[in-house]
């Protein structure tokens, strides 16, 4: 790894960040409606990858406790309900299943 | 009356502020631990100066691991540009929603884009009109979080018993972050088929996993009406 290399991987993820915010044309709002649709979906997608063993299936049981005490407390939308029923799911599961 | 509006506007602006770094502040916590393990991780691989540089320059947690992983197993500069293009994809996707909302000059928004990271992301869309000034506060709270905890990781601080714990927090951040982003039941059937989509595909495609949370937030958001 070198100081060249750092500063190209830099720029790379700064270009991908601001791609969108500074050269997106105005968009008509039936993309507007789509991009809107998007972000729980995105979330939701990340949490399932987070969750799986690619090509294997899912993963650590604790995580998966953790994910599902997050998804009980996920129709009150608050982060913070989400992340201590997670981290309380995941605590009592590893006490439960050393 | 224009007075008024721009007294409110004042005596509400701590108290957003307030409210935002609250929100902002139990991710911090957790970009914080990640920070220390990555700071830990790394200074076996990297000089210290190069690794608390990769995060102030970088500031990716998930690419920075990814990256890390790399350079341990002897990857070449191809295989890690190559992975920071995949891993960054997804940043186009959350720069074009954020866009309608940002109303600035272009200087402004590229200042804005340099904070743009999942967690704040998230928060700046559930803060709907606010959501400017909530992805710059979370941002850089978010910023000084991981380079702190980078700088804890290089000096030898420990976080030992956390690491299966900061593992686990990733889909329950995730989960979240859909909720607090979502609302109402047409959000939550998406968000449900999104993540079966998801699992299955990883399982059968492991190939295309990385691209997997992109495509399937795309497709099940197609279907639907006009923006309101």
């Amino acid at each position: 790894m070198t100081w060249e290399l750092v500063l190209l991987l830099a720029a790379i993820t700064y270009v991908s960040r601001a791609a969108a915010m500074l050269l997106l044309p105005p968009l008509p709002d039936r993309v507007r409606a789509v991009l809107d649709r998007m972000p729980p979906a995105l979330f939701a997608g990340l949490a399932a990858q987070a969750v799986v063993v690619p090509g294997a299936g899912l993963g650590d049981s604790a995580t998966i406790a953790g994910a599902i005490g997050a998804l009980l407390v996920a129709p009150r939308r608050s982060l913070l309900a989400c992340l201590i029923a997670g981290v309380v799911a995941y605590a009592g599961w590893r006490l439960l299943f050393p | 009356m224009a007075r008024c509006a721009y007294d409110a506007a004042l005596l509400d602006e701590p108290v957003e502020l307030r409210s935002t770094l609250l929100s902002a502040a139990p991710l911090a916590l957790a970009i914080g631990v990640f920070g220390v393990i990555f700071g830990a991780a790394a200074s076996v691989a990297l000089d210290p100066l190069m690794t608390i540089g990769m995060s102030a320059l970088v500031f990716s947690g998930s690419l920075q691991f990814a990256l890390l992983g790399l350079v341990t197993s002897g990857a070449g500069p191809i295989a890690l540009i190559a992975t920071a293009v995949a891993l960054n994809a997804r940043h186009i996707v959350l720069g074009a929603v954020l866009r309608p909302r940002f109303k600035g000059t272009f200087l402004v928004r590229a200042l804005q884009s340099a904070v743009i990271l999942d967690e704040s992301f998230g928060l700046a869309v559930a803060s709907g009109s606010r959501a400017p000034t909530v992805l710059v506060t979370s941002g850089v709270l978010f910023y000084v979080a991981w380079i702190g905890g980078t700088m804890l990781g290089v000096l030898g601080a420990s976080v030992a018993g956390l690491e299966s714990l900061a593992s686990a927090i990733f889909p329950v951040l995730f989960i979240g972050l859909a909720a607090v982003t979502g609302r109402g039941r047409d959000a939550a059937v998406r968000a449900a088929i999104a993540a079966v989509a998801v699992i299955v595909l990883s399982i059968l495609v492991p190939s295309a996993y990385t691209f997997m949370p992109i495509v399937a937030a795309i497709v099940v958001a197609l279907p639907g009406g006009r923006a309101r």
